[in-house]
């Protein structure tokens, strides 16, 4: 993979262990430029500087829920691709999130590999 | 010829009353008179009678003309052999004789009696008239009428062919014929059953045109009932047609066994009513009132009732029917009554087991409910950690572990996630099974400080985190449980600022060291009025991504290990919830 192009993605989820270890697969052999925070508002501000290819949202934050944060993200950066990850996911909710502009409703629990493959065919 | 007969009659009776009369004017006073005066006397005086007589006889001619307006005597004939209507009553002596043997003699009383007789003495003091009874054979009664030497009959069934030269009154009484046999006869049970046999009747009976016309029943006419019946018993017919109230009369007066009513009544019934000769219209309608006022005032009702007795066939009971039906009504209305009750009864016992089933389903429903948001927050705290276990199992495949101190790093994380991941299971079945098991002196200072430890807190959030008397800071629980009740409340205080703020712990014994109070606070925007009677409540969730499992877990866990946990205190600048358990220095180790 050509380094200039390499896809930028940015991670949010209020948990940081899950932050660093999807960070670590996703960085592990693609060389995905891969940043991350827990903080939703701090994600937002982040979006706004950096030009990221790719958000990976998780549902469920304490601040801010991913659907309301993907809305802001979509004011911000329209074109943005994003996934959202929930550990529970319902029709009400795939529904929910992609009306707000959510590429994809993944479940939080996804093996490594599948998740790599839909990054994959997301930003290559 | 009639007519000189029946003047022959009165003058006969007029004669009869009047002397006497005469007589007694001419008695008292009177004094010695001469013999010629006397004759002459004797002959004025006969004259005299001559004359009244004469006259006598002429007025009462011509009130004979118009019998029952200026006469007050009348004349009815009746039939002297239809018991118990109207009949002579009879005695049956019995003695020994000289040669010592038994002797019947019958004998029959001058004064007749009866239904009829009953009614027409009675009749006749009500329209005040005399009227004179006089009883012969029946065939002799209808000659006389037609033949105007009496008024009327005292009864007679009303038949229409005799209206020609008879009138009707209202009805006294229902004549209806019935089918008499021995009690051993059972193959007699109607009229055509009796084709080809010898059947009894009593010559007066109406129902005997109806039952010449059958050609296949022979009839033995008799002269009376009573003989009917005797030849009944002496086998000579096999049955006795008659009026129902005379046969059973003889039956019971002349002590009659073995003899019982087949089939229904045979033909048409009979009014029985009395009779006047045709036109004397003003005799009928005198009787006619007798008649109603002595129905009205129960009179015929009573003497039906001494002469019928238990025969009586009374005209339809339509104060029996309708006392009957009446009662009937009464009954089915109580039993409807009682079947409505009973059913509504039956309806709310179904409704309420509907509602039982109902609300069954709803709490179903409800364990549902419940279950699936169980299964929501067991997911979502489940599936964090196991995607994180998942990950890093992943990573050390690709790393290996050539790369010590990342390999370290990913085998903690493991360990962590893992042992995480047992604590949250743990947590939620403590709800149902809030029991400390593996109960334990717990320094309460350690489990909070693993709290704040294993939780990322935002850096914008500020901690102030003070432990009083620290030695005094120990309880009797389970450290797990009490890790995940601090948990869910910082949790919570976290949640409730946002971004900013600041989390202050205070944890402090009480005056008298006998428990320990965990106070958190945070500096968000407070719990509103109208929720704060909720947040314990089991899945009630102010947040949109709450599970409602937090605080009454916590609640339940607490009050389980002897201690309290409430809202302190909130509002727009913060809340406070306090922890109080008791010290383990109280409890046995």
């Amino acid at each position: 993979m050509n380094k200039k192009t390499k896809a930028k993605i940015l991670l949010v989820d209020d948990d940081r262990d899950m932050c660093e270890s999807l960070s670590d697969v996703l960085t592990l052999d693609s060389n995905y430029n891969v940043s991350y925070t827990t903080d939703p508002l701090q994600a937002l501000e982040m979006v706004k500087k950096g030009n990221f290819d790719l958000i990976i949202i998780d549902y469920k934050m304490p601040q801010m829920n991913g659907v309301e944060l993907l809305k802001r993200i979509k004011e911000v950066k329209a074109d943005v691709v994003i996934f959202m990850l929930t550990a529970f996911i319902s029709n009400e909710l795939i529904e929910q999130a992609k009306k707000e502009g959510a590429d994809k409703v993944l479940s939080k629990f996804i093996w490594p590999d599948e998740i790599l493959k839909y990054v994959k065919k997301s930003v290559g | 010829m009639s007519l000189f007969i029946l003047l022959t009659v009165i003058v006969v009776s007029a004669g009869f009353i009047a002397p006497p009369e005469i007589a007694a004017e001419g008695n008292p006073g009177e004094k010695t008179t001469p013999g010629w005066q006397m004759e002459i006397e004797a002959k004025k005086e006969a004259q005299e009678k001559a004359r009244m007589t004469r006259e006598k006889a002429r007025e009462l001619t011509e009130a004979t003309r118009e019998p029952g307006i200026r006469k007050k005597t009348v004349v009815f004939a009746g039939n002297a052999k239809f018991a118990p209507y109207s009949y002579f009553p009879e005695q049956t002596l019995s003695a020994l004789d000289a040669r010592q043997e038994l002797v019947t003699v019958t004998v029959v009383e001058e004064e007749p009696t009866g239904y009829s007789i009953d009614l027409v003495k009675i009749l006749s003091a009500t329209i005040n008239k005399d009227i004179t009874i006089k009883l012969m054979p029946w065939e002799k009664c209808l000659s006389e009428l037609r033949a105007g030497h009496i008024n009327g009959l005292i009864g007679a069934p009303v038949y229409k062919e005799r209206e020609r030269y008879m009138d009707y009154s209202e009805p006294v009484a229902e004549i209806d014929f019935a089918i008499f046999v021995e009690t051993t006869n059972r193959y007699v049970n109607s009229v055509k059953s009796l084709r080809g046999t010898v059947v009894g009747v009593c010559k007066s009976c109406l129902i005997i045109n109806e039952l010449q016309k059958d050609e296949r029943i022979k009839l033995l006419e008799t002269e009376s009932v009573f003989e009917a019946l005797s030849k009944l018993k002496n086998k000579e017919v096999t049955a006795v047609i008659a009026e129902k109230d005379v046969a059973l009369f003889y039956i019971q007066q002349k002590k009659i066994k073995n003899i019982k009513i087949v089939g229904p009544p045979v033909g048409q019934a009979y009014k029985y009513a009395l009779a006047v000769r045709k036109n004397e219209t003003a005799l009928l309608k005198e009787i006619n009132r007798g008649i109603t006022t002595l129905d009205k005032n129960g009179t015929l009702d009573r003497l039906r009732r001494k002469w019928f007795g238990l025969y009586l066939v009374e005209a339809f009971p339509w104060k029996m029917v309708a006392m009957i039906i009446g009662g009937i009504t009464g009954i089915m209305l109580v039993l409807m009554g009682l079947l409505w009750v009973t059913s509504l009864n039956a309806t709310v016992k179904m409704k309420t087991r509907q509602i039982q089933i109902m609300s069954q389903k709803m709490v179903e429903k409800d364990k549902l409910a419940v279950l699936g948001k169980l299964a929501g927050q067991i997911a979502h705290e489940l599936r964090t950690p196991l995607s994180i276990i998942n990950n890093s199992v992943f990573l050390l495949r690709k790393e290996g572990s050539e790369n010590r101190e990342l390999f370290e790093k990913r085998l903690r994380m493991l360990e962590d996630k893992i042992k995480l991941s047992s604590n949250i299971l743990e947590s939620i079945l403590s709800y149902s099974r809030v029991k400390a098991e593996m109960a334990s002196t717990v320094s309460v200072k350690e489990c909070i400080e693993a709290v704040l430890k294993d939780m990322d807190t935002p850096e914008s959030i500020e901690r102030e985190v003070s432990f009083e008397k620290e030695e005094a800071l120990m309880v009797f629980m389970d450290f797990h449980q009490l890790y995940s009740v601090l948990r869910n409340l910082v949790l919570n205080s976290i949640q409730a600022m946002g971004s900013k703020g600041k989390l202050i712990i205070k944890v402090f014994p009480s005056d008298d060291d006998s428990k320990v109070c965990i106070r958190i606070c945070d500096t968000g925007h407070g719990i509103m009025e109208s929720v704060q009677t909720k947040i314990f409540n089991l899945f009630y969730s102010s947040k949109i991504t709450g599970t409602g499992l937090g605080l009454p877990i916590s609640k339940s866990i607490i009050e389980a290990n002897g201690g309290h946990l409430y809202l302190e205190e909130t509002s727009e600048k913060g809340t406070c919830f306090i922890i109080k358990l008791p010290s383990s220095k109280i409890l046995p180790r």
